[in-house]
């Protein structure tokens, strides 16, 4: 199953990579929910996260030619888009202290802009930005895609190991704050 | 329970990360406790987004050209310096200022001289009227003079 998912993928990749922007465009609507649900629970909120989600399929656009076609397309995708997401995290996290420095009415420009995360689905997603990114990702992969730690290691360029303490971590703070109810579900 | 924190904590203190999360790995795996303490699957699942929420979502394709357009603009024109070549750059500019500083520097110069003395000043032998003298050669200190006193070696001696 997932072999024939990824020879469907190359396939697509390779149309693309002769001009076929009709199967590039095939191939963004296969993983639009996948990403955009990974994306969302990094960041947060939706519109952020089709940012993102262009943004990376942007990257994947222009560097297919680097595609190594003995890999998984899947993993090389989400690869991207969750450095995407640190990347956008981190700005956020300078835009912030920006404001915060310079005083400014920072209350009312936050409500303006897409940095306030609008009303999740869930109330208990809030819970999920209790965690530090890694821990986000590592632990959003698990559970909605069914990554092992491997999976999960090559995602995030890390060894195994690390993403198997990334999960552990996630998963008692968030039994924690449940079992705590700092979080209402 | 209260073993695990007092684990957790002395493993927090443990310098090395990968030492640190190896301990944190291997302490898990193999304590029931801390396997107790983990959310399980389902619950997880219960509170993140998943991908038939994002199923309304309309086609982003539209724009899609445009950014690539514009990704590819950004690309041709943008040349963005990274910390690290500026480092680099600083660490050349600073040790060629310093060899610059070195060579043009008095007591650089003065070694040199010194050497070159030390390299070419030499007596093989003197012969006064023919015969051979005795020569003594003497430098005083902190000084490039070199005096040297020849003199007739005197019979019986």
């Amino acid at each position: 199953m997932c072999k024939d998912r990824n020879m469907e993928d190359n396939q697509l990749l390779m149309s693309c990579l002769k001009g076929e922007l009709e199967d590039f465009r095939k191939l963004m609507d296969k993983y639009r929910g996948k990403s955009l649900a990974l994306a969302w629970n990094i960041l947060g909120n939706r519109e952020d996260a089709e940012d993102a989600y262009q943004e990376a399929f942007v990257q994947v656009y222009l560097n297919l030619e680097k595609f190594d076609f003995t890999k998984n397309f899947k993993d090389w995708f989400f690869t991207i888009l969750s450095n995407r997401c640190l990347d956008q995290l981190r700005k956020r996290t300078r835009f912030i202290k920006f404001f915060k420095t310079q005083k400014v009415e920072f209350k009312e420009r936050m409500s303006q802009t897409s940095l306030n995360p609008e009303p999740l689905p869930r109330i208990s997603s809030r819970l999920l930005q209790r965690l530090n990114p890694k821990e986000r990702l590592s632990v959003c992969l698990w559970a909605n895609e069914g990554y092992t730690s491997g999976e999960i290691a090559s995602v995030l360029r890390c060894s195994p190991s690390t993403a198997r303490v990334h999960l552990f971590k996630a998963r008692r703070k968030i039994k924690t704050l449940l079992e705590d109810g700092n979080v209402s579900l | 329970m209260s073993r695990c924190k007092i684990f957790r904590y002395a493993f927090s203190l443990v310098p090395l990360k990968k030492w640190q999360d190896f301990l944190i790995r291997f302490h898990m795996e193999k304590c029931p406790d801390c396997q107790n303490s983990l959310v399980s699957l389902d619950d997880v699942q219960g509170i993140t987004i998943q991908e038939s929420q994002c199923a309304d979502t309309e086609s982003l394709w539209d724009d899609f050209e445009e950014k690539v357009r514009e990704a590819k603009r950004n690309k041709q024109h943008v040349f963005s310096p990274r910390w690290s070549w500026a480092y680099g750059i600083a660490v050349v500019l600073v040790f060629v200022a310093a060899t610059i500083w070195f060579v043009l520097s008095p007591q650089f110069r003065k070694t040199q001289v010194e050497e070159s003395l030390n390299g070419h000043f030499r007596i093989n032998y003197i012969r006064i009227e023919n015969e051979p003298a005795q020569a003594y050669i003497f430098q005083p200190q902190d000084s490039h003079m070199i005096i040297v006193w020849a003199q007739k070696n005197i019979s019986g001696e």
